[in-house]
């Protein structure tokens, strides 16, 4: 039973035999303004929130926040996220892309790149077409173990003068490998 | 968090020059040219407030002399674009592969999202409750199912698979078996076996089902109330459970689950539209056959798709040519500093993974595994052992980033960490990095492991550090996020090379 595969900064001939995972997404579009300069303290705090609610029950193994944020000034964005269960208030991303326009992203403390880096430069994060998977300033682990149902909540903010812009969309996507009663086998593997 | 930005509310031509002496010295004052006037100005250039208004200024965006913040903000970003865009074309950057690749990639996304965003059906209208009834009905047992809750008691003798113990093992529990059916208790069995499963001598009360361990689980699950199983072969011994009480095991209830029911009912509909559209389609990927169709809908051709795509083909020839500037870059020594002391995120690694199913005959996986690993041992760890491709392994070869590997095995990743070239180790769970062993050798309740598939072997070919060139842009973070903070960054570390002039906003208008 002997295969052999020559595979180039890719892992997916291993990953392709993985098994399913349970995953549930949920998406909010609230337009929700940034605000100008509203920021007054850490994680977005001073300026808009939003929520997303769960209704399943069972307990959560891994959770990604994405977002798409309107904005011409990518560094005056600080946000947070946090879980009515428990888990703390999380830091997003904060002074992160200088004078960037816009701000793309998949929160997945999972992913080896951090959004300071990945988002650093102007063109990634800064289209739907741009959208970068990266890891957030904190840490999303700290929401794995807690359990469901419960509400997200993002807080958004605009840490400087002059610009601001809007928070179109952000989704949660939780993943609760054989511990979510409800198993809405996603079959999608990557 | 201050703007890349000359902001000098009070006495601005001071704290300017106190800040930067050397780009003071530099400058004259702005010209103005009728009613134009020179925002800013560097080596090789200069930006004015018409072409400003002209190139950079967004839908009803402008200098205001009232609004320094917002004037240094929009000047700093422009000239930034400015010189690095200019800079691009000079270098040829915008026939470059590197762009090409980008801008398709970018094209192909965008196009894909366009096109799916236009002609995927609402499933959601007309949508009925019996329609998701009846969904709900056909799924059950696959998608709303719960296993319930149980009461159930476990012998569990715990032994090896080496072929002599595995031997012993199998004979104790035939004696067992044997004072079974001459009617002496399961539950004191178990209290008489040591270790004991479970946390008291096998008795599992109220237990969640998919809390279980793989083996354990599928055994209760065959199993009616009053019912034992036979003597069951698991990895870590052989075991006998008994269910004496379920609970709550059937198909999730329809109305508390309604909302549930409904997300699953729309994301299959829809994940079944783009397999069914991509098929009709006929293309590369999913991504690119729904580029294909949006050309072919003519949406690469509509104005705003085309802004879309020619200011992101600006800001990628900018970034490109930032990168290619190495003149305004911190020192070599400096770059490769932070490689090194990365080298948990940069390390590219070159595996041989020898990897081993174990979702079909578990014991027998482990057996194997057991083998390999003895012989690997005697071998000295060598990774030479990999190579000759042993028996019931699959070999992969594989090149890649630690912090790649970290993200996708990270219990490899961290067996790796510190393994010389040349060695090899092994056995490592691939999928979980959370997999309990504890909780599997003692058949637990609530152990956490998922039902890993693989255990592997992995041997270091090689290992290095890249170059700078190839992490460029992940070491430039760190500057790029700071040019945020004001013209204390972002101004000096352009200074040597462009030696840029933002002119104090007070003078518009003058």
């Amino acid at each position: 039973m002997t295969k052999k595969i020559l595979v180039l900064a890719s892992l997916a001939a291993i990953a392709l035999a993985l098994p399913a995972s349970a995953v549930v997404t949920r998406t909010s579009t609230p337009a929700t303004p940034t605000g100008d300069d509203n920021c007054t303290g850490a994680n977005g705090a001073g300026g808009g929130t939003d929520n997303i609610a769960f209704t399943e029950t069972g307990t959560i193994s891994d959770a990604n926040i994405a977002v798409e944020v309107a904005h011409t000034w990518r560094s005056d964005i600080q946000m947070g996220v946090s879980y009515s269960v428990g888990g703390g208030n999380i830091a997003l991303i904060d002074d992160v892309g200088a004078g960037n326009d816009n701000l793309f992203v998949t929160f997945d403390s999972d992913n080896g790149t951090t959004c300071a880096t990945a988002c650093a430069a102007a063109a990634p994060c800064s289209t739907a077409g741009n959208a970068v998977t990266c890891s957030p300033s904190g840490t999303l682990n700290t929401f794995d173990g807690q359990t469901s149902p419960g509400t997200w909540t993002i807080a958004i903010c605009d840490d400087s003068s002059a610009i601001s812009g809007t928070l179109n969309t952000w989704s949660v996507t939780l993943d609760g490998t054989g511990q979510l009663p409800v198993e809405l086998m996603s079959f999608s593997i990557e | 968090m201050r703007p890349v930005a000359l902001h000098f509310p009070e006495t601005p031509r001071v704290r300017y020059r106190l800040a930067f002496p050397l780009l003071v010295l530099a400058a004259a004052f702005p010209a103005a040219a009728g009613d134009d006037f020179l925002l800013a100005r560097w080596k090789g250039g200069e930006l004015t407030y018409s072409r400003w208004q002209k190139e950079y200024a967004g839908p009803g965006q402008t200098v205001d002399p009232s609004r320094p913040d917002l004037y240094g903000k929009l000047v700093a970003k422009a000239v930034f674009r400015d010189i690095y865009h200019r800079y691009g074309l000079e270098l040829g950057l915008d026939a470059s592969p590197e762009l090409a690749e980008k801008l398709k990639a970018w094209r192909e996304r965008r196009l894909s999202q366009l096109y799916l965003d236009r002609k995927k059906p609402d499933f959601a209208a007309g949508l009925t409750e019996e329609k998701l009834r009846s969904f709900h009905h056909e799924r059950s047992r696959d998608l709303f199912w719960n296993d319930g809750r149980a009461d159930i008691t476990v012998l569990f003798l715990r032994c090896s698979l080496r072929p002599a113990e595995r031997g012993l093992c199998r004979e104790r529990m035939a004696d067992f078996e044997k004072r079974l059916a001459a009617g002496e208790q399961l539950a004191a069995l178990a209290a008489e076996e040591k270790p004991k499963s479970g946390a008291a001598n096998g008795e599992f009360k109220d237990v969640a089902l998919r809390d279980l361990v793989s083996d354990l689980r599928a055994a209760v699950n065959g199993l009616d109330e009053g019912q034992t199983t036979s003597p069951a072969e698991a990895p870590h011994g052989i075991f006998l459970a008994r269910l004496h009480q379920r609970r709550n095991r059937g198909p999730l209830p329809f109305d508390k689950e309604k909302d549930v029911i409904r997300a699953v009912y729309l994301r299959e509909m829809g994940e079944a539209w783009q397999r069914a559209e991509a098929a009709r389609i006929v293309g590369g990927t999913r991504e690119a056959a729904f580029a294909a169709a949006a050309v072919a809908l003519g949406i690469d051709r509509e104005p705003d798709f085309l802004r879309q795509e020619a200011n992101n083909r600006g800001w990628a020839i900018t970034d490109l040519a930032f990168y290619r500037d190495r003149e305004v870059h911190p020192p070599d020594a400096v770059l490769a500093a932070r490689i090194a002391t990365r080298r948990d995120e940069f390390e590219q690694l070159e595996l041989v993974l020898a990897s081993l199913p174990v979702d079909q005959d578990r014991a027998a996986a482990f057996a194997r595994a057991g083998e390999f690993a003895a012989e690997l041992k005697s071998a000295g760890g060598s990774a030479a052992l990999l190579e000759k491709e042993p028996t019931g392994f699959q070999i992969h070869r594989i090149a890649v980033r630690r912090d790649t590997l970290a993200r996708r095995f990270p219990a490899l990743e961290k067996a790796l960490a510190d393994l010389p070239a040349g060695k090899a180790v092994g056995p490592v769970p691939l999928e979980t990095e959370d997999f309990d062993f504890a909780g599997e050798r003692d058949l637990s309740a609530v152990s956490r492991s998922s039902d890993y598939h693989y255990l592997a072997f992995a041997g270091v070919v090689s290992r290095k550090l890249p170059a700078i060139e190839e992490v460029l842009p992940e070491l430039l973070a760190v500057e790029i996020n700071e040019f945020s903070k004001g013209p204390a960054h972002f101004l000096p570390f352009f200074a040597k090379r462009w030696q840029i002039e933002l002119f104090p906003e007070e003078k518009l208008g003058h």
